[in-house]
């Protein structure tokens, strides 16, 4: 591909660098963030602990005031052709859809560090002389999903999955103890194996079409080529994004790191990669959809595949949470378990389906985090991950309880909950599908697709079966307080502690929009009408 | 004011929930007179829609609705656009805050505010986390009202839904030894049942189209006019045409409009002219068993009835007379509002098999009741039984069928709140309700025994009480169906007088064993605390002792005020289903 390049090709790129970087500005500043927090963190001595993360939160808010400066200018255009641009060649592509999903990224960015506020203070094992790192870290997780979500070469893709990862492998570990080594070497063994599959899938994609440029009319869609290994090349390239989704066959890395990683580095990882990867994933189908991949004679509907890896997601999902009492463990079942409700959303690919997997994260996004800060309230409370240990605590703090029940019941997907709304329209999307194929696999799909939301309504509930329905027996069980007190090289040692105000705060901020968006969800699907799907 | 009735019969019940958020813990009395206070107000306005009702309406008593669907007579309708989204290429959906009520509602509605009144009295003798019980009981009551009034299957849904939640919570907190066990079941029966019907509800919305709406963004009615008859047929035959761009059509939840074939999206899947076919089947058909599994899971039928001994016995009397008062009445009255009317030719197709679970359930209900050593087990048992009657009462699809389910229903819903009331009488004084444990209680109890006595003989269906005029009106329907539209065979009538018979049998029996004869108790102790009915449970037993024998012995204050609907609906069902079956069978 290098060819000799003259002075002209090469100010015309250069001009094309240039003019990409103006698009770029909420990405730049998160990046000038992450430099801001590593030289902070080395030449302040003191007050480190309250002035990171203002550094932090102060980029990811910058960064989402130009992104929503950018979503309003891309809402003016309404013409196919000017609603995606290219940048660097073709590298990076900006559309309504991307910016979309970066304000998503943005949010959990900053609901991550306000997580993890007073996260040091509440786990024994958390290196408070390493704050610096772990802010960095989280500022990386962002920016690689972020890139993720605008990349449009598989030479991106792969960089940005690979920025991801590598910040979730140090994240992972950042308990520093044995349960969080095990997670972190889990990981990255998984997520090495997993990449590694990736970029040979990758080579032999480029292999066959001489190009990694997924927009580019050269990929995928000009041969009628029918060899067995371009099948081989696509599937591998899926599985990359799977990885990142934690859906079947390459999920098993998270419940291990549910488990070992710290509850805000959790929250992110349910979130952001996940939707990262939808957007990939949905961006990569589009751009090979009308390329039915055909094995000699045999042909193979990418859509019976993905209905198949949703299918198995959700069985998996949802089966083996029912036998889970960790907390983060469940929800790291969860997880599976609504990866295959968003996969059964982009198999739908029609307009609706992609109206829907947009609303289905963005509602996502507020359930997960949710959960997590319910996980995370309770255990700076009691120290408690396990949910038998969660007896009668719906009666000891109402506010935890009704939390508790809100937040579940949206994950099961019961009205009145925007689980509820999302799930029905996963679901109409895919009944529009069906309707229009005649395929019946959509519709054993769909039926079996809703009735794993009866499996799923046992293991959620249990968390307020045990808050609500079991008491608290022995003297150990009510005298809660404990805790803090028997874990050394805790500052604070007052009896009673009420959660912050703040913490209130947040977690209401989180439950409203579950509850705003079923009775106003007209209001957000208004936003995600103005994204232009190109297929 | 007289046109928000129905609103205020939602809403109220909410907002007090929502006041009693702000209330502290300590005042536990509030709480009990708050949920009386409410069930009272409820009380009032319910009886002050069923004094507006008019039981034969004038013509065009709502302008939309009557050029929507002409020959159902529904009032005090309240429409807003509620949810207005864009389905991209399948054009635009609409959920309206939709409510009205008809012939087929009205008894439901004034029956949900009794047993709730009798559920609120009944309260009293909860003593734990009355904040919790209380903020719970009003949603429930908010959520039973609302799902009675809906017209929009959204609307329904949701409050159909949204009763799971509270009534989860108050067996499982405020239940008996086996709360955990069997809240749980009831919640994942019913969500499995309702899981049944959201995936007919999805379907069915992707297929119907609102033809107002749809007709004022293709430009045929015009903005804020009225509409007229004329303009909807030309939308509809527009629609029928495929004349209009899918980006224009307005899906919609909105059970009128699903009650019309010519809203159907042609070459959809529900279509009636185009028959989809899966698994040999028409995909109506199918809809309208999942339908029928769905609500059958709610009434129970059997064999889907497991969940109904479990949760009655456990729940607290006053959940318990609320959920075999008015909850499983949603079952029948889903299946009439909505597998009947939207789904006619599955009704007449499914008529046998209909009237079979029926049966099925008045026998094997009455012989399971007749085993039952536990007395509330035994009341629950006959729940099941009795509840069979409205299925074949609405299987004969006759006027005289479906008016005695629906008298069945409402009459089910007194007579089945008096009866665990009293085994609540019983319980509260004794923490024990087995049978075999009491004997000739009628020295010790006069008052009680005579208010049993009468429960019992209305439940069994003596002339005189409503019991006699509902089963007699169901086995009337299901002999005539014979010769009037031969849906289900008249050995199926007589099969279920045998449940008359059992009934009598089980009821005499225990009466036998636990009141007559000789004074027993298994324990000394009980000796003392067995007084006779006190001021509440008096006031919980006279007006459902006269609302009994009034309904029994003047039977057209029920039937004038359904009769008009219940014609309309018969009508309706026989016409329209003929006529589909002929077009998805004929193919």
């Amino acid at each position: 591909m290098i060819k000799h390049t003259n002075i002209g090709e090469l100010n015309a790129s250069l001009s094309d660098i240039l003019k990409s970087i103006a698009y770029l500005l909420p990405e730049i500043f998160l990046v000038l963030a992450f430099l801001l927090l590593i030289i902070a963190d080395l030449a302040l001595k003191q007050r480190r602990g309250s002035i990171l993360p203002v550094i932090a939160c102060g980029g990811l808010l910058l960064s989402f005031g130009f992104l929503v400066a950018q979503w309003i200018q891309f809402n003016g255009i309404k013409v196919q052709e000017l609603a995606s641009v290219p940048l660097f060649s073709g590298m990076l592509s900006l559309d309504s859809y991307g910016i979309f999903f970066k304000i998503l990224f943005c949010l959990s960015g900053i609901l991550a560090v306000f997580f993890s506020l007073n996260y040091s203070k509440i786990h024994n094992n958390y290196p408070l002389n390493r704050t610096g790192e772990y802010y960095t870290v989280l500022l990386g997780i962002v920016i690689g999903s972020m890139f993720m979500a605008m990349s449009s070469h598989l030479l991106s893709i792969y960089l940005s999955i690979e920025t991801v990862s590598i910040c979730s492998y140090v994240l992972t570990f950042f308990h520093f103890d044995r349960k969080g080594t095990e997670a972190s070497m889990k990981y990255i063994l998984f997520g090495g194996v997993a990449s590694g599959l990736m970029l040979y899938g990758i080579s032999l994609l480029y292999g066959f079409t001489g190009t990694l440029d997924i927009n580019s009319p050269g990929f995928l869609q000009s041969t009628g080529n029918t060899d067995g290994l371009l099948v081989i090349g696509v599937l591998l390239t899926i599985g990359g994004f799977l990885f990142k989704m934690a859906a079947v066959p390459f999920h098993i890395w998270a419940p291990d790191v549910y488990e070992g990683a710290p509850i805000p580095a959790v929250a992110i990882f349910s979130v952001a990669p996940k939707i990262a990867a939808v957007a990939v994933l949905t961006r990569f189908l589009s751009a090979t959809h009308a390329f039915d991949l055909s094995v000699g004679s045999v042909n193979i509907n990418w859509q019976v595949v993905v209905a198949v890896i949703a299918g198995a997601t959700l069985v998996i999902g949802n089966f083996a949470a029912l036998w889970q009492n960790n907390a983060k463990r469940l929800m790291a079942y969860s997880s599976i378990a609504h990866s295959g409700f968003i996969l059964v959303g982009v198999l739908a690919y029609s307009e609706l389906g992609m109206y829907s997997v947009v609303f289905y994260v963005t509602v996502y996004l507020f359930m997960n985090f949710g959960a997590f800060l319910l996980i995370k309230m309770i255990y700076q409370e009691t120290g408690f991950e396990n949910i038998s240990d969660y007896k009668g605590l719906g009666v000891q703090y109402p506010f935890i309880g009704v939390m508790a029940v809100i937040v579940m019941i949206s994950l099961v997907g019961l009205p009145p909950t925007a689980g509820f709304t999302a799930k029905l329209l996963i679901f109409s999307a895919l009944w529009e599908t069906y309707q229009q194929t005649g395929e019946s696999y959509l519709f054993y799909l769909l039926i079996f697709g809703l009735f794993n939301t009866v499996i799923s309504l046992f293991y959620y509930l249990k968390i307020p079966f045990y808050m609500y329905f079991k008491n608290a027996e022995t003297v150990e069980e009510t005298n809660r307080y404990s805790y803090r007190e028997e874990n050394k090289g805790i500052a604070n040692k007052t009896t009673v502690i009420n959660f912050p105000l703040w913490e209130k705060i947040l977690a209401i901020g989180l439950i409203f929009p579950l509850l705003f968006l079923f009775f106003k969800t007209d209001w957000l699907m208004n936003f995600i009408s103005h994204i232009l799907f190109i297929f | 004011m007289a046109n928000h009735l129905l609103s205020f019969l939602v809403f109220i019940p909410l907002l007090a929930a929502f006041f009693l958020l702000f209330v502290p813990h300590a005042k536990e009395n509030f709480f009990k007179w708050v949920i009386l206070g409410v069930s009272v107000v409820e009380i009032v306005i319910a009886g002050l829609i069923g004094y507006l009702f008019q039981s034969q309406p004038d013509k065009g008593l709502n302008h939309e609705l009557a050029v929507l669907l002409p020959n159902f007579h529904f009032q005090m309708v309240e429409k807003a656009d509620w949810i207005d989204l864009n389905l991209g290429s399948l054009g635009r959906l609409s959920i309206d805050y939709f409510l009205a009520v008809d012939g087929l509602s009205i008894s439901l509605i004034i029956l949900s505010a009794v047993i709730l009144f009798i559920g609120a009295i009944a309260s009293f003798t909860i003593n734990k986390h009355l904040k919790g019980y209380a903020i719970l009981f009003l949603l429930l009551s908010a959520a039973i009202m609302g799902c009675f009034v809906a017209l929009d299957f959204f609307l329904f849904y949701l409050f159909f839904e949204f009763m799971l939640l509270p009534m989860y919570f108050l067996i499982g907190l405020w239940g008996g030894p086996r709360r955990e066990y069997a809240s749980i079941k009831f919640f994942l029966y019913t969500l499995l049942g309702s899981i049944f019907i959201l995936i007919v509800m999805i379907g069915l919305y992707n297929s119907v189209i609102d033809p107002i709406e749809t007709g004022k963004l293709a430009g045929i009615i015009g903005e804020g006019g009225t509409v007229t008859t004329e303009q909807l047929v030309q939308v509809q035959a527009q629609v029928q045409a495929g004349t209009i761009p899918g980006t224009k059509l307005v899906h919609t939840f909105n059970m009128a409009a699903m009650m019309n074939s010519a809203n159907f999206i042609p070459d959809s899947i529900l279509d009636t002219v185009v028959t989809s076919m899966l698994w040999g089947v028409p995909v109506r058909f199918l809809a309208f068993l999942a339908l029928l599994i769905g609500f059958s899971i709610k009434l129970p039928a059997v064999p889907l009835h497991s969940w109904l001994p479990d949760a009655h016995v456990e729940a607290p009397t006053a959940i318990s007379v609320i959920l075999a008062g008015i909850l499983l009445k949603i079952g029948g009255y889903g299946l009439i509002r909505i597998g009947f009317s939207i789904f006619p030719e599955g009704a007449i197709h499914y008529a046998w098999w209909i009237g079979f679970f029926g049966v099925l359930a008045i026998i094997y209900g009455a012989l399971n009741a007749l085993a039952m050593k536990d007395l509330k087990k035994l009341i629950a048992y006959s729940s099941v039984s009795h509840m069979g009657f409205v299925l074949l009462g609405l299987a004969s699809l006759t006027v005289e069928g479906t008016s005695g389910s629906l008298y069945q229903m409402f009459s089910h819903g007194l007579i089945t709140a008096m009866l665990f009331l009293i085994a609540g009488v019983l319980y509260d004084r004794t923490d024990n309700r087995l049978i075999a444990n009491f004997g000739g209680l009628t020295s010790a109890m006069p008052h009680f025994t005579a208010v049993v006595i009468i429960a019992f003989f209305a439940s069994l269906g003596l002339p005189g009480f409503s019991g006699f005029i509902a089963e007699l009106l169901v086995f009337l329907g299901a002999f005539n169906s014979a010769t009037v539209n031969m849906l289900i065979p008249r050995w199926m009538a007589i099969v279920a007088t045998l449940g008359l018979l059992l009934s009598a049998g089980y009821y005499l029996w225990t009466l036998q064993r636990m009141f007559f004869g000789e004074y027993y108790l298994r324990e000394d102790i009980w000796h003392s605390k067995l007084t006779d009915l006190n001021f509440r449970e008096y006031a919980m037993f006279i007006p459902l002792i006269i609302a009994v024998i009034v309904f029994g012995i003047f039977p057209s204050l029920f039937l004038d005020m359904v009769s008009d609907s219940v014609n309309n609906f018969v009508g309706f069902v026989l016409n329209t289903g003929q006529t589909n079956l002929k077009l998805i069978l004929g193919q």
